[in-house]
């Protein structure tokens, strides 16, 4: 922003400001309803302008990859669901794919049907926690409202399968830990039959609504070169017209037998993003389908192996988790644990973005750009 | 899937150079950049990809514990800052160049990189578990065979000991004569009982309501109350005994097994084949020598009833159709039983008697052999005139032929 070589006067109230005025300096979190979690962001605004933003994250600092360095493979799991705790059984797939790689574990192909129509139930979860919490960040009460009565009738089937609600641990090497009840395929289409039905009423809500099209359109607009180099993945990066799923691109489990479109806007806006995660409601119902439609009803549930992992072995994996590339780097010394294992949390690599966005858009926007990026601080943080 | 290649280099400005190459090549999305400390120094470990194909690529970068200096790619990947950030804060690798070289998720003033396996984590974090001794895997999995194989012999015993008391333990005519199997029903009675001709379960079972009073009274009891409970006792071991008679019996019908006819089944069991297991059981040799005692010329198809009757076992399927257990034929113990049994029959059996008159001595009531054979002489001449014969010549004849048929088949 060019500074006016003009002296500024004090404003009237029936002048709008020119030019630039003192700068304040805002500090957003880390205890602030619209960060989900504890994040601070100090921001430099002039008037109503940011001028500055710098993010300051690890208030939920746990260091996860020390702690897993100390416990076997096995016991590692649990661990992962509390990484990003919107969505625990998508953090478990990553670690359970390379544990399985490294070792020669075989899934049987009704253990991957499970997972996949479980982690596409995962992504519906935590889309509808993001709806409910942006639209609360905009302003709106009733969305959030309507997002968690049907966030806990997925959850329900969830804890029916896991046992527990949010924390599952339900991934295992070579497939899952127990087997679905009887009723599970059922339970889940009769979900996404429901869901179906009501994602009008969303998406009256919300992205037709044209008080919410006017907080998000044009706002925090990601290119699509900055969204490459920054490596943003996710529904942020194919809301900037970017193919990449890793579904689609480098298909695990079962997703080399489900049918699936990748959803792609060119817009890069905050609406745009709002989209691609409206879009994607659709597409995990129709792969909800498919897996139901496909998954073979009899079967082990899991695959019989040793999770034996040899010295200098090491593997970099990644899942296309709801926020984005979820990706597990680990390197074996042979020992019955890891020896050092990286997550690479999408939220953390898509929040880096954030100043870049903030900068030169209005206050009040700032809410808007987050919210719509969606990160989850237990991720961030690890 | 692309194909991951991996670039291990020692030297900062080679890894630079590398880089800058690579981002050239059209390498332009940072996956991952993480650290690892190798025990003999930090490696910086940076992973990217290819939007283009998916083609990724690593690249190690090892470097020393005293100068643990990298130089920053921020610049051709901006995605990475957090990242290296993260890989100072944890590990204490710098990397040079970087815009905002600060730790990212601990403290500013923090002093030491927790991911260094030198860190002391203060009594925290020790593992729980021993140092990794493999175990002898293939021993494991030897001693698992073995285990199977003795769980599959003991089953395999278990299930030949199951078939095994239908063959060894009493036979159902052994069950039908020991009254004593009844429950509430003592030696001292049982004895009483067979004094009354009650010798067997099916007698006792077969008593009617009428007989269960005179019987009490036989055997000194007030009330027929005990008597009715041995007949119902007696009734559910004779059921008993003819389901077990019915499943022993299961492997003795021959018929099940697929093209084996009837006939033919009961020239194996003329030869000695009665159970589906001896049929299928049978070498080739004896195969062979079956098939001529059956009158074929070939063993093809007894080697085909044998693979029938074999798949018939390994299905387990006890057929449903149980045929019925055949009657024991009827052992008369006298010549009296005999008697009566060719007296029964139909005057027809006669050789002498043809047709038409045994139909017009039918109408006058001589039905069997026995009233045939035991016509006094004064009763020729009235029946021989009731059935148009001019003298009874015929009709003595006729009466020979019966009585040589009672006589003759009962000696």
């Amino acid at each position: 922003m060019t500074v006016p070589a003009t002296k500024i006067t004090a404003p009237t109230a029936l002048e709008p400001v020119q030019g630039r005025t003192d700068e304040m300096i805002v500090s957003l979190g880390p205890q602030h309803p619209a960060t989900h979690g504890v994040l601070q962001i100090v921001l430099g605004v002039d008037g109503e302008r940011v001028t500055k933003a710098v993010p300051h994250i690890g208030f939920l600092h746990r260091n996860h990859e020390k702690i897993e360095e100390s416990r076997t493979y096995a016991q590692v799991l649990p661990y992962l669901d509390r990484m990003d705790y919107v969505s625990g059984l998508q953090n478990e797939l990553g670690f359970c794919l390379v544990v399985e790689e490294l070792s020669g574990i075989e899934v049987p192909e009704r253990a991957k049907y499970i997972r996949t129509a479980m982690f596409e139930l995962n992504r519906i979860i935590s889309h509808l926690v993001w709806i409910g919490t942006y639209m609360l960040d905009l302003g709106a009460i009733t969305p959030f409202l309507y997002a968690f009565r049907d966030r806990e009738k997925a959850l329900d089937i969830i804890e029916r399968t896991c046992g527990a609600r949010l924390l599952p641990n339900y991934f295992t090497f070579g497939g899952v830990r127990r087997d679905v009840h009887p009723q599970f395929w059922r339970d889940i289409v009769a979900f996404v039959d429901y869901f179906e039905t009501v994602l009008p009423e969303y998406e009256a809500l919300t992205i037709d609504a044209p008080i919410f099209q006017a907080r998000t359109k044009g706002v925090g607009v990601l290119t699509t070169q900055v969204a490459v180099n920054h490596g943003i993945t996710g529904p942020c990066l194919r809301a900037s017209g970017v193919p990449f799923d890793l579904r689609k691109d480098q298909p695990y489990d079962a997703y080399p037998q489900l049918h699936l479109e990748v959803i792609t806007r060119s817009e890069g806006d905050a609406w745009a993003r709002s989209k691609v995660r409206f879009d994607e409601f659709r597409q995990s119902i129709s792969l909800i389908r498919q897996c139901a439609r496909q998954a073979p009803r009899t079967g082990p549930f899991v695959g019989r192996g040793r999770v034996k992992i040899d010295e200098g072995m090491q593997r970099y994996r990644a899942v296309e988790a709801s926020r984005g590339q979820l990706g597990i780097y680990l390197w074996s010394d042979g020992g019955s644990g890891p020896y050092r294992l990286k997550h690479r949390s999408p939220s953390f690599t898509n929040l880096q973005v954030v100043p870049d966005l903030f900068i030169g858009q209005k206050f009040s926007d700032v809410i808007s750009i987050l919210g719509s990026i969606d990160i989850v601080l237990g991720e961030v943080d690890r | 899937m692309g194909v991951e290649q991996v670039y291990h280099l020692r030297d900062g400005k080679a890894y630079r150079a590398l880089c800058e190459y690579l981002a050239r090549e059209g390498y332009d999305f940072p996956q991952c950049l993480s650290g690892i400390d190798m025990e003999f120094g930090l490696r910086s470990v940076l992973h990217l990809r290819r939007l283009r194909d998916h083609a990724e690529v690593t690249v190690w970068l090892d470097v020393s514990y005293d100068k643990p200096r990298v130089p920053s790619v921020t610049d051709l990947w901006g995605g990475l800052e957090w990242h290296e950030r993260e890989a100072f804060d944890l590990l204490g690798i710098h990397y040079d160049g970087h815009p905002d070289h600060r730790r990212i998720l601990l403290e500013d003033h923090w002093t030491i990189h927790p991911l260094q396996k030198r860190y002391d984590t203060g009594g925290y974090l020790i593992p729980d578990w021993q140092p990794t001794v493999w175990p002898d895997w293939e021993a494991l999995d030897r001693e698992a065979e073995e285990a199977e194989r003795k769980r599959e012999e003991a089953e395999r015993a278990k299930a030949e000991a199951a078939r095994a008391p239908a063959e060894s333990s009493q036979t159902p005519a052994e069950i039908a004569g020991d009254l004593t199997q009844v429950r509430a029903l003592n030696a001292n009675y049982a004895a009483k009982l067979k004094e009354q001709g009650i010798t067997t379960l099916q007698a006792l079972a077969a008593l009617t309501d009428d007989q269960l009073e005179p019987l009490a009274t036989a055997v000194g009891l007030k009330s027929p109350a005990a008597i009715t409970k041995w007949r119902d006792g007696a009734r559910e071991l004779d059921a008993a005994a003819k389901t077990e008679t019915a499943a022993s019996a299961a492997g003795d019908d021959l018929t099940q097994i697929k093209a084996l006819n009837a006939n033919y089944a009961a020239k194996l069991r003329e030869q000695g084949i009665a159970h589906v297991k001896t049929l299928a059981d049978l070498s080739d040799e004896a195969a062979e020598e079956l098939a001529t005692k059956v009158g074929l010329k070939s063993s093809a198809a007894v080697k085909k009833w044998r693979e029938g009757a074999r798949a018939l076992l390994t299905e387990g399927a006890a057929p449903e159709v149980f045929t019925a257990p055949s009657p024991a034929p009827a052992t008369p113990d006298e010549g009296q039983g005999g008697k009566e049994n060719q007296g029964d029959k139909d005057i027809a059996e006669i050789k002498t008697l043809n047709a038409k008159f045994a139909g017009l001595l039918k109408e006058r009531g001589i039905t069997t052999v026995a009233a045939l054979a035991a016509l006094p002489d004064g009763q020729l001449d009235e029946i021989a005139n009731a059935v148009g014969l001019k003298s009874s010549a015929a009709v003595k004849k006729w009466r020979e032929g019966a009585q040589a048929l009672l006589n003759g088949e009962a000696s």
